[in-house]
């Protein structure tokens, strides 16, 4: 299974239009140093990065579908394989990896150890570990997952900025949702 | 170091064939009237020197004809003309500055992402600028402040390796070149200029107009706020080549943009 999406996930990658990251990540960081400026609580910046990323994601997810031309996953395992071997590779030109499966299979560790959003970055100390710089991310998996009827919680665990190897985001899913009921958001 | 008022021709040829596009058009319509001086260096029969600055007022677009004269005047010269006058002028410090940029970095790989994911970024940012803004006049500010970091950064990445510009025009050419296929994967379409520090781009295909959905019987049609920030981008880079200077736009038709750069002298 992993190879066969590795695979997909090259092939869409090359198909979709890129363009350099420089101005991508340049432009995040702007925009977070922004956010720092308007509220003073970091705590704060963290759930606005996060309500971003979700707006993002609910958008996103359409366009995923379509290029990878992927149908429904068998189980949430797959769907964190697809996850990070195909929305990753897509859009941000690196795959993440699964690892950390609990016993119900509920809850995984996605890590990302090539994040294209943290390059040129450095955190100042007093906002280690508190700053989730990448916290859109999560957002953006929990956007893209509600639209598809999952409903889940992440959150970062690691993050490189803060002194860690890697960058790894906990996915916990909470509930299946029904698919008669349409799903607003905000 | 590069000032645009030090008349050295020279120096100029030098910059202008680096790769052979984009060249501008002297502006002949529009608000800016300096029609005269233009018409007097674009002549290919005046002297030496202002054949080398002729060859910087030639078309962007390589098919339009009426400029195909003077471009055909200078092009043999060209490619062998760059090592000999460096060597010829060894007192310019440009040169051999240029010389030692351009070979010990090495460049590291570029990174691509897909552009939808920028995209999609780019009017979350531009809605969270919009709502976080107590009005109109503020968020422009924003925006244009946002781009000015970004496109200041972002053009020190990319002439890493180019060596300075010796004149004005040379930086307008590297962003309506080097800076807008980084960012839209295409260059600017049309660059005109009275020569007198006012220079008029024109991307005919914004991308970032190019995916908003137009209603006719919308009240508001205002769409300026996804232009801002690539306003400030500009901005931002000519700071860093060192030109101060205001960037205006104006959108026209559907997703024609017209940025206009005027110098600060």
């Amino acid at each position: 299974m992993n190879k066969k999406y590795d695979k997909l996930g090259t092939d869409v990658f090359n198909k979709v239009e890129k363009i350099s990251s420089e101005l991508f990540t340049l432009t995040y960081g702007a925009l977070v140093t922004q956010l720092i400026k308007d509220y003073e609580d970091i705590e704060q910046v963290n759930i606005k990065l996060e309500q971003m990323g979700y707006n993002i994601g609910i958008r996103l997810i359409e366009e995923f579908l379509a290029k990878s031309g992927i149908g429904r996953c068998q189980d949430f395992i797959e769907t964190a394989e697809v996850i990070a071997k195909v929305g990753f590779k897509m859009f941000l030109g690196v795959t993440a990896h699964i690892s950390d499966w609990d016993s119900d299979k509920k809850e995984f560790h996605l890590i990302i150890e090539d994040n294209p959003l943290i390059d040129f970055v450095e955190l100042p100390d007093h906002y280690k570990h508190k700053l989730y710089y990448s916290n859109i991310l999560c957002g953006v998996i929990r956007g893209a997952l509600e639209m598809v009827q999952m409903k889940v919680k992440c959150t970062f665990v690691k993050c490189a900025l803060s002194d860690e190897s890697t960058s790894e985001i906990k996915v916990v899913l909470e509930e299946v949702l029904s698919d008669l009921i349409p799903v607003g958001y905000d | 170091m590069s000032d645009p008022s030090t008349p050295n021709n020279q120096m100029g040829g030098f910059k202008s064939n680096s790769a052979g596009t984009p060249h501008t058009t002297p502006l002949q319509t529009g608000p800016l009237t300096a029609l005269s001086s233009i018409s007097a260096t674009n002549s290919p029969v005046s002297g030496m020197h202002n054949n080398l600055s002729s060859n910087n007022l030639q078309s962007l677009d390589n098919n339009n004809n009426r400029f195909q004269q003077p471009q055909q005047y200078f092009q043999p010269q060209t490619p062998t003309q760059q090592p000999q006058q460096s060597q010829m002028q060894p007192s310019v410090s440009n040169n051999n500055l240029g010389s030692l940029t351009s070979q010990p970095i090495p460049t590291p790989q570029q990174r691509l992402i897909s552009s939808s994911c920028f995209e999609f970024f780019y009017i979350e940012m531009i809605d969270y600028i919009m709502k976080s803004s107590s009005d109109k006049t503020q968020a422009h500010k924003k925006l244009d402040k946002l781009g000015y970091k970004v496109g200041h950064r972002l053009v020190e990445r990319l002439s890493n390796e180019t060596p300075l510009f010796p004149e004005l025009l040379d930086a307008v050419k590297f962003i309506c070149k080097v800076f807008w296929t980084n960012i839209f994967k295409k260059t600017i379409d049309g660059l005109k200029t009275n020569h007198k520090g006012v220079f008029v781009l024109t991307d005919s295909k914004f991308q970032w107009l190019q995916h908003l959905s137009f209603d006719a019987t919308a009240n508001n049609k205002d769409c300026s706020e996804y232009v801002q920030f690539a306003a400030g981008l500009i901005k931002g880079a000519m700071s860093n080549f060192g030109f101060k200077c205001i960037v205006s736009f104006d959108i026209q038709q559907v997703s024609t943009c017209v940025f206009t750069i005027k110098i600060e002298s």
